[in-house]
């Protein structure tokens, strides 16, 4: 095919010297480019370490205060395990307003009584440590396995009750009342004495009641 | 051993044609041996406004080339007379026929551009100052005359085109004759054999040029005479109407294909438009008023097939190609076949046929739309295919 190109020869040399100029800037820049990705990479990488480091590190320092913390918050856990426990203890203790009124109850008409006391006559009020596995902080292993303690407060664990009975018979049945509600193991009438008392004869007795 | 990466590119540069009546520019995509219309664009001056230095401004430029989709920043423009002069030379045939010497010897193709730029001045006179010559070889022939034709430009005007593009950020890397970027196209349309004298008239706005070309060679160049313009101005006088109005009536009823009550067929035409009636009753008169041009170009044009034939008297006349917007003229193609007695056809008519190889989508050109390339109908889009035959051969390089 036929055809010319007017373009001044000055023009067109210089416009292939710029097309060159052009191809061989693309060349180094592609060239530099291709040198520069493995370093780039490398850098990258590093500075991707050097990050992962430091949330490491921050992470450490920060388990390490929520260490602390767990601690502290474990004793504080279990100091408060331990007021539970005395006042589950505490509240395990006998009732003995609703004990006497429960006597009241049961006791016959002709009957009073004299004294009622515990056996022994004072509680050993003293915590005796033994292990509950049962309370454990949820989700939190005990720190001192073994170490957690009850409080364990003694009760007594006979009663002792003595009175009088214008009837005979009266004692036994209140030792049938007082079995019949099944709080004590045993209720045992120890003995009966016939004995005046102010202006008469009546029968005096006295009850051993077992838990 | 050197690899060109350029050749190795299935889209070519973008073919930039400055015309009178506006601008056009077109992308080909090369597809095995055919080429595709990659992508095309043209601007159309209003005849009322024809403002040249306004329309043709590097911004303006740079807005329409970028709603264009074209790839890449390439532009091959062309330059079309005035601004550039065809001269017929004699160059000593051994340096001329033989190619292989002018491309191995760098001091054999030095010398045959200065022996051109020598015949130029010659032919220029004292005005050869800051002029570009350049020249192609035409065929061999058995009768003894010019064997090359050599293209003289002014320096300024190129630079300027250069300029041009480059301020709408383009690279103008090649500013080519029209006439060649024509036979480039004429030669896309069809598989013209070497016994063949074809021919390429572009009807352009200011005037008309016919470049008639031996295997695929343009070996002629000539004016054929007034353009569209002048035709719009000839009918507006015939009808006493506003010019824009007689452009709207030549686009409309163009021209009848004989004066009133005369039936006439013509070889070439087509089987529809064959006999057929004017449809209206002003393309005789708009024949009567364009008579004497059109009798004028077909006559032109007749001298230019009688001297290219004398000049290669084995061939014969072959089809005779209409481009350029003035070609759209209904009834044109079928009145010249019928003056000259060749196949006179509009470029459109190729498309589509045995032996064409440039395929162009319906939607690409005139109205048409498809799917695929809806995207591409811009608001400039209202062209056809002859209007971009400049712009399509300037895009053609090789």
């Amino acid at each position: 095919m036929s055809g010319v190109n007017l373009i001044p020869q000055t023009v067109q040399t210089a416009q292939a010297r710029r097309r060159r100029l052009k191809r061989w800037g693309v060349s180094v820049v592609a060239s530099l480019a291709l040198l520069a990705a493995p370093i780039v990479t490398d850098w990258v990488r590093r500075a991707a370490a050097d990050d992962l480091r430091r949330q490491n590190d921050a992470a450490r320092t920060r388990a390490t205060a929520l260490r602390a913390e767990l601690r502290t918050l474990t004793s504080e856990a279990e100091q408060a395990r331990v007021h539970l426990e005395r006042a589950t203890a505490l509240r395990s203790k006998r009732a003995w307003s609703s004990i006497f009124s429960m006597i009241a109850d049961r006791m016959p008409a002709g009957c009073w009584l004299t004294s009622v006391a515990t056996d022994p006559s004072t509680p050993t009020a003293s915590a005796a440590p033994h292990t509950v596995s049962a309370l454990r902080l949820s989700g939190v292993p005990a720190i001192r396995p073994g170490a957690e303690t009850t409080v364990v407060i003694d009760a007594p664990r006979r009663l002792m009750i003595s009175g009088f009975a214008t009837e005979v018979v009266e004692p036994h049945q209140f030792v049938t009342s007082l079995k019949e509600t099944g709080i004590f193991s045993s209720v045992v009438l120890e003995r009966t004495n016939r004995e005046p008392v102010l202006d008469g004869w009546y029968f005096r007795f006295q009850l051993v009641c077992e838990w | 051993m050197r690899i060109s990466l350029t050749r190795c590119r299935t889209r070519t540069p973008v073919g930039l044609d400055l015309g009178a009546s506006g601008w056009r520019a077109a992308q080909l995509v090369r597809q095995g041996v055919r080429v595709g219309l990659r992508a095309a664009v043209a601007r159309t001056r209003s005849i009322e406004n024809s403002d040249t230095a306004a329309d043709s401004t590097s911004s303006a430029l740079e807005r329409s080339l970028r709603a264009a989709p074209f790839r890449g920043r390439d532009v091959s423009c062309v330059l079309d007379p005035p601004a550039i002069e065809f001269f017929s030379l004699e160059l000593p045939a051994a340096v001329l026929s033989d190619p292989e010497l002018q491309h191995s010897d760098r001091g054999a193709e030095a010398d045959l551009a200065e022996m051109t730029r020598w015949e130029v001045e010659r032919m220029v006179g004292a005005s050869a100052v800051g002029i570009e010559a350049r020249h192609w070889a035409l065929p061999p022939s058995t009768v003894p005359g010019p064997n090359a034709i050599a293209v003289a430009a002014k320096r300024s005007e190129v630079l300027r085109l250069v300029e041009l593009c480059h301020q709408a950020g383009w690279t103008c890397n090649r500013v080519d004759a029209g006439a060649a970027a024509l036979a480039r196209f004429g030669s896309l349309l069809n598989r013209w054999n070497g016994e063949q004298v074809w021919g390429l008239l572009d009807v352009g706005f200011n005037e008309s040029r016919v470049v008639l070309c031996v295997n695929d060679t343009p070996v002629l160049v000539r004016r054929a005479g007034s353009g569209g313009g002048a035709w719009t101005e000839r009918v507006a006088e015939a009808l006493q109407v506003s010019v824009k109005a007689a452009e709207i009536h030549k686009r409309d009823h163009g021209i009848a294909l004989a004066g009133r009550g005369v039936r006439r067929e013509a070889p070439g035409m087509n089987a529809g438009a064959q006999g057929e009636a004017p449809s209206s009753e002003l393309a005789p008169i708009l024949l009567g008023a364009l008579r004497t041009e059109l009798r004028e170009m077909a006559s032109e044009i007749k001298r230019s097939y009688e001297y290219v034939l004398s000049r290669y008297p084995a061939r014969h006349a072959a089809d005779l190609v209409l481009v350029g917007n003035g070609s759209t003229l209904k009834n044109l193609p079928e009145f010249m076949s019928g003056a000259l007695g060749i196949v006179v056809r509009r470029a459109s008519d190729y498309l589509g046929q045995d032996g064409c190889r440039l395929r162009v989508c319906p939607c690409r050109v005139g109205s048409g739309t498809c799917d695929k390339h809806r995207t591409l109908l811009t608001e400039q889009w209202h062209t056809n295919i002859e209007s971009l035959a400049q712009a399509i051969g300037a895009a053609v390089t090789r």
